[in-house]
């Protein structure tokens, strides 16, 4: 994953992502690996203030991705994505007392566009529709996370819900597609320690509490950040 | 500072602006329209049938003549309809108006692609089998897979074709016009035409499809009700039919139906999934020298598809014709024609390009897709619309079209267990597919066989469009290749055969009296 920050001002942040993703399945299925999907966000800190033994920070973040490659979406669940333009509005509160123990709330809603299939024909909700356009449902998402922070380690807890707004039911022994209501409950850890200034290792672990249409599955990520500075 | 932050916002507005138009949910669907029908086909009632024994096997009672006071009173009531017309029956005037027959088959495709699903393992390994008696209980029945769906296809193209003669006969041996024609105080809301419409050819359509739907999806039996008696009073609200015309065509359609149904009843579908008898199948091919079998690769391994769906009776040959059309022996493993053929699937494995992808993924077909056959009854009814066919000539593309189609699946189906070749990837697990593995035997294809007998009956009935067929069904036999489910020859001969097959439908259709 290749990502970009950059800070406009004290308090605007603009911030772009491309992500590289590769899996492999256990069947006989082809594992899926390509450029994922380009993304673009403000960061923007309304609110900024010394508030008893710590700070207590609001941001908003404003966010849109575009696929820029054309991964196989049909494939669900191997797919790397699915293949839709998205714009994203969140709202973020933080408060962390000066010795590194903080808690935040978030909560954000993700529209999601129409995505091309390779097929022009598809069950939704029943009803066979003659296209290859796809309408994916929009998402909203809430967390709540506590973590502690010092300048070179962070260890975080959270908590997460993700539902969509409308869609519909995988059908019964059927594969997962792009219209389905997805829906999860989903609780983790998250920690990092910075090895030097510009290099961190990271590792976490999620499990998937309560869902609709979605995996009960745990997931266990570990991986490494180089920082580049381009400029000051 | 502040400038140049908000000439970022701008920016982003723009391009999430830009973004938003590919953001709008509405997808387009296409919409079949109302056509006048120029071709009336006055010698249709001629035409030859393929289960009655002739256009006359039914009979209906007289119709009262135009001047009746029975005759008048309808006209009447029709008048009433009109005038009290909700938009929602002025839309199902419109929707119905465009051809029922095609409307029909969109609804076909539907549940075939509702029903297109294997039923999921017990907790003991075994598989459910669907009950035609709870056919809405778990799993439900059909597994509409695409020899089910080839036949459900055929046989209502028949029932259809098949009413539509009967009814063509006794049209222009009466020659009750619509309504319009003998009071110009109605106003026909979809385009008229001189075709007699006793008895009326939308209920023949609406009620043979419906009986032959209810026999095969009968868990849908209230909304097949529904849909054929909106279909049935679309016609009063269009102002194009009496009561008494729906009603001989109700009558006329069932009874030919029922025909039809009969006829279904000992096809020897019921002997289609016979497991039981897999066991000699197998011993079959063991004598004949193939030691390596098909074995499922579903996990757990799930009983193969219909074992014994080769034995179905076809429609455009006999049995014997069948065994003497089967492809000849596939390569044997090992040879180094079969080695060839399985090396070019493990290159295609690791290096399978995008637009490779795309072929195999849009001709896959697969689970809650309407299945192949339903891809080329779609294409099929797409062409129909286009050469603004009237009713009785749709039927009869379609029943020419779906029983070659379905005879492509019996040989296909009695290839596949009379060899029982493996699929690549039971030989070589690095064969990785980009779809899923069909739960049968591999030679021949079912998507070529399927494909190339449909485009060469498309080709024979609309020769404009011959090479345009002739691509696709090499693109859908293709696809196969580059999903890594078939060897190149299953896919060349599944095609030569299919064009085989084929040509018996189109010998019937320049004999059937249409021409």
């Amino acid at each position: 994953m290749l990502m970009a920050n950059y800070g406009i001002t004290d308090r605007l942040n603009i911030m772009a992502g491309l992500p590289w993703i590769k899996n492999s399945s256990d069947s006989y299925l082809k594992g899926q690996q390509g450029v994922q999907d380009l993304s673009a966000w403000l960061k923007y800190r309304p609110l900024a203030l010394s508030a008893g033994p710590g700070e207590v920070r609001g941001f908003v973040t404003g966010g849109i991705s575009t696929p820029v490659s054309r991964y196989v979406n049909d494939l669900l669940p191997l797919s790397i994505g699915l293949r839709c333009p998205t714009a994203s509005l969140r709202a973020v509160f933080n408060y962390t007392f000066h010795f590194g123990l903080y808690a935040t709330a978030q909560a954000g809603h993700t529209w999601r566009g129409r995505t091309t299939i390779d097929r022009d024909s598809y069950l939704y909700n029943n009803q066979l529709y003659y296209t290859d356009e796809v309408p994916v449902p929009n998402v909203f998402d809430a967390s709540a996370r506590i973590g502690f922070i010092r300048q070179r380690f962070q260890t975080e807890f959270w908590i997460e819900r993700n539902a969509c707004i409308s869609g519909d039911d995988i059908r019964y022994n059927d594969g997962p597609f792009p219209t389905n209501k997805m829906e999860a409950t989903v609780a983790g850890w998250f920690g990092k320690v910075f090895v030097t200034n510009q290099w961190a290792f990271h590792a976490s672990v999620s499990k998937v509490l309560a869902g609709r249409n979605a995996g009960l599955a745990t997931t266990w990520a570990a991986g490494t950040t180089y920082f580049f500075t381009v400029g000051e | 500072m502040k400038k140049l932050h908000f000439s970022y916002l701008a920016l982003l507005c723009i391009t999430a602006g830009v973004l938003f138009t590919r953001c709008s949910k509405a997808v387009d669907d296409p919409a079949y329209e109302p056509y006048p029908e120029t071709n009336l086909d006055q010698t249709a009632g001629s035409w030859k049938t393929y289960v009655l024994s002739s256009a006359t096997q039914f009979s209906l009672p007289a119709p009262e003549a135009p001047t009746s006071s029975a005759y008048l009173a309808e006209v009447e009531d029709l008048k009433r309809v009109a005038a009290t017309l909700t938009d929602e029956q002025k839309d199902a005037a419109q929707f119905w108006g465009s051809n029922g027959v095609l409307r029909w088959h969109e609804i076909a495709r539907e549940f075939t692609a509702q029903y297109n699903v294997p039923p999921n393992y017990n907790a003991d390994g075994t598989y459910p089998l669907p009950d035609p008696a709870n056919p809405t209980v778990y799993p439900r029945f059909p597994f509409c897979n695409p020899p089910y769906a080839s036949r459900a296809f055929a046989l209502l193209s028949v029932a259809q074709y098949d009413a539509l003669v009967a009814a063509w006969n006794l049209k222009f041996q009466h020659n009750r016009k619509s309504p319009a024609h003998y009071d110009n105080s109605i106003v026909q809301l979809i385009p008229e035409n001189d075709l007699p419409s006793w008895p009326s050819e939308d209920a023949v359509v609406a009620a043979a499809s419906r009986e032959i739907l209810k026999f095969l999806f009968p868990g849908e039996k209230a909304l097949i009700e529904e849909r054929a008696e909106e279909h049935k009073k679309s016609r009063l609200w269009a102002g194009a039919n009496v009561q008494s015309d729906l009603d001989a065509g109700d009558s006329l359609g069932r009874k030919v139906a029922e025909r039809v149904i009969a006829y279904a009843k000992t096809d020897r579908m019921g002997q289609a999934n016979n497991q039981a008898g897999y066991q000699a199948l197998k011993d079959a091919a063991i004598s004949r020298g193939y030691n390596d079998l098909w074995v499922s690769q579903d996990i757990p391994a799930r009983p193969p598809m219909l074992p014994y769906f080769g034995n179905v009776k076809p429609w455009n040959f006999t049995d014997s014709v069948k065994v003497a059309i089967r492809p000849a022996a596939p390569p044997r493993a090992g040879s180094p024609e079969f080695e060839s053929a399985l090396n070019e699937l493990r290159d295609l494995a690791k290096n399978r390009t995008s637009e490779q992808w795309r072929i195999a993924s849009f001709w896959a077909d697969g689970v809650g897709s309407y299945t192949p056959p339903g891809h080329w009854n779609r294409t099929a009814c797409e062409l129909i619309y286009e050469k603004t066919y009237n009713e009785i000539r749709s039927a009869r593309a379609l029943a020419l079209m779906s029983t070659a189609v379905q005879d492509a699946g019996i040989v296909c189906w009695d290839t596949k267990y009379y060899y029982l070749l493996p699929r690549p990837t039971q030989v070589d697990r690095n064969v990785t597919t980009s779809t899923g593995i069909p739960n049968f035997p591999a030679y021949t294809s079912g998507h070529s066989t399927f494909s190339a007998a449909a485009a060469e009956v498309l080709s024979y009935l609309f020769p404009d469009h011959a090479a345009e067929m002739e691509a696709l069904a090499k693109e859908a036999s293709n696809s196969r290749i580059y999903g890594c489910i078939h060897y190149r020859f299953d896919c060349e001969v599944g095609l030569e055969s299919g064009k085989k097959v084929g040509s018996y439908a189109v010998t019937r259709g320049k004999n059937d009296g249409a021409e």
